[in-house]
């Protein structure tokens, strides 16, 4: 009878363990995250004063979502006005009419979540935490590192313009995508997914 | 980036053309099937009369097949129409064969379903008849051998007025009604390609509370030729998705008549079209100017030259030109430094239409479906090119 049970036990405690492991192993690499994700200055880095000259940037890195862009396309507006987006799941574009990355205000930053069934540059966008970091590169060859503040989630009948592209006292970065329900009808999500950080430092 | 936007504008209208060529002739099918009523004569040996809603007897039928064989004395000269309508479709084919040589869907789709053969071993009589609505009668209808020898030149003239009328028919509004639920209710199921879309139960009230829910339930219904179900249906799912959700007469969709006088508006403007394009096949001057060929502003200018509009660039009568044409983009965005409006199409997403997109519907005859399909292909090739944008 005792041998019964301490066999029920380990059997117990095994399945406790495997279950523990599979979910160790399936989980993604964003919410198996303890720790906040920094990118590395590169040795010899000459540290560079904020805010920076204006510079369009060439090229973004967000390690903690696995996205490594080398270009960065430029966004104006639709012609209602409206933010555009780049022509392809991938590319991230910037929007050029705003802020340039480390400069006062807010450079913004999109990309698809997905599109036309291809995963999106920042599919994972909602993954980010508050200290993640994003690495900018700069036409003028400096780089500016970004902390995340916040991750939030707003719908697009009432999105946070004043928040996103609204004037700020220092450099900050905007990084927006799609997230929400999917509305199968109208092919749209109802929401943006909207990551705010501010620059921590610049180097050349 | 005008071109983006003006091909994709021609691409929404062409879904919305399609969408409402093949719906229209399915609703006029829909007259032809045996409705709830009807088949209830049918049981009781009667006939459903549409006009009354009533079941006719031998005798009224009697009565009316005098009536059909007055019909039958005009067939001389339904013949005669038949004949010139029978070269127009000829045309068309022809046209269309053109336009299948581009690779794309083609006004072949709207117009095969809405010609069905008639040589159809039913003796059932279209009510869509134009200029000349009859009863709707089961095949058991004694009298019909008289009556279908009219039908044959309506049937092969330019299909969109048969839609039209058939509309008329469904709503109420021309002369004999047949309930809209009944005739929806029986029809059966198409043949398009709707993806993942789900496509709605027919409501047991018999009335859609959206005009998108009853827009998907029509392209349920609606057949083409096999190897198009996939184009059209995706054309479809746009165009349905784009349509309100709600009836709400602020969006101009109050009513599921609403939907159907809207699709009914742009028959007509596919009719024209067609005659167009007859000018243009017999080598007449082409004076036309389609929406497709111009801007915006410059459909603007040409309707401010004539405002009697011989080009039909003013559809819907509102006093703006090709609606849905892009203005002049760099002269809306040039000078605007303000922050971008409203939320980012970051996701897989179409631009959608406005909530009220009745206006912009009724512009949608006015396209030419060569132009719009062909720019439709390249507006798909100009997807690739990452240093083009769209939304």
């Amino acid at each position: 009878m005792t041998r019964t049970r301490s066999t029920l036990l380990v059997w117990v405690l095994a399945i406790v363990a495997a279950v523990v492991v599979l979910a160790a192993l399936t989980s993604g690499p964003g919410s198996a995250r303890t720790g906040t994700s920094t990118v590395s200055v590169p040795a010899g880095a000459a540290g560079e004063p904020l805010p920076l000259a204006a510079s369009a940037p060439t090229g973004i890195e967000i390690p903690a979502i696995g996205l490594t862009r080398d270009a960065v396309m430029k966004l104006g507006y639709n012609e209602d006005l409206s933010l555009q987006v780049p022509p392809d799941a991938a590319t991230v574009g910037w929007f050029a009419r705003g802020a340039a990355p480390g400069t006062n205000g807010p450079a913004v930053f999109a990309s698809h979540v997905d599109y036309h069934g291809a995963e999106g540059g920042f599919a994972h966008l909602s993954d980010l935490r508050a200290g993640d970091q994003i690495l900018v590169h700069r036409a003028d060859g400096s780089s500016v590192m970004f902390v995340v503040d916040r991750v939030d989630q707003a719908s697009k009948q009432a999105f946070p313009t004043a928040q996103v592209y609204g004037p700020t006292g220092d450099a900050q970065i905007r990084l927006i995508t799609c997230g929400g329900e999917f509305d199968a009808a109208t092919r749209n999500y109802e929401d943006n997914v909207i990551v705010f950080g501010h620059a921590e430092r610049a180097w050349r | 980036m005008r071109v983006v936007r003006g091909t994709r504008s021609a691409a929404v209208l062409m879904a919305g053309l399609v969408g409402a060529a093949v719906i229209a002739p399915g609703m006029a099918f829909a007259d032809e099937t045996p409705s709830s009523p009807a088949a209830e004569c049918a049981a009781q040996g009667t006939i459903y009369d549409a006009r009354t809603g009533a079941c006719l007897t031998a005798a009224e039928l009697t009565a009316r097949a005098q009536a059909a064989a007055e019909a039958a004395q005009e067939k001389a000269r339904a013949e005669a129409v038949r004949a010139q309508a029978e070269a127009a479709a000829q045309q068309a084919r022809e046209r269309a064969q053109e336009q299948a040589a581009t690779g794309a869907a083609t006004p072949t789709t709207p117009t095969a379903p809405s010609t069905p053969a008639p040589t159809t071993s039913t003796s059932t009589v279209s009510p869509s008849t134009v200029g000349t609505p009859d009863d709707v009668v089961t095949e058991e209808q004694p009298a019909s051998t008289a009556t279908t020898a009219a039908t044959p030149a309506a049937r092969s003239t330019v299909s969109a007025e048969d839609a039209a009328t058939a509309l008329q028919n469904l709503t109420g509004r021309g002369r004999s009604a047949l309930p809209v639920a009944d005739a929806l209710a029986d029809l059966p199921s198409g043949n398009l390609d709707l993806g993942d879309v789900t496509i709605p139960e027919f409501p047991s009230t018999g009335s859609f509370s959206s005009p998108r829910d009853a827009c998907l339930y029509l392209a349920s219904k609606v057949s083409v030729d096999a190897d198009q179900a996939a184009a059209i249906g995706q054309q479809f799912v746009s165009f349905c998705g784009a349509l309100p959700g709600s009836f709400d007469p602020s969006t101009g969709y109050g009513s599921l008549p609403d939907l159907v006088a809207v699709l009914d508006r742009l028959c007509h403007g596919l009719k024209d079209t067609h005659h167009d394009g007859y000018h243009h096949h017999d080598g007449y001057v082409r004076d036309d100017i389609n929406c497709d060929e111009v801007t915006g502003d410059e459909a603007q200018a040409i309707y401010e030259s004539d405002r009697s509009d011989p080009n039909n660039l003013d559809g819907d009568g509102d006093g703006i030109a090709c609606e849905d044409n892009p203005r002049d983009y760099e002269t809306v965005t040039a000078d605007y430094d303000g922050y971008p409006r409203g939320g980012v199409a970051t996701g897989d997403s179409t631009p959608g239409l406005a909530p009220g997109s009745a206006a912009a519907l009724a512009g949608l005859g006015l396209a030419s479906l060569a132009g719009a399909t062909r720019r439709r292909d390249e507006d798909v090739d100009v997807d690739e090119d990452a240093d083009e944008v769209r939304v």
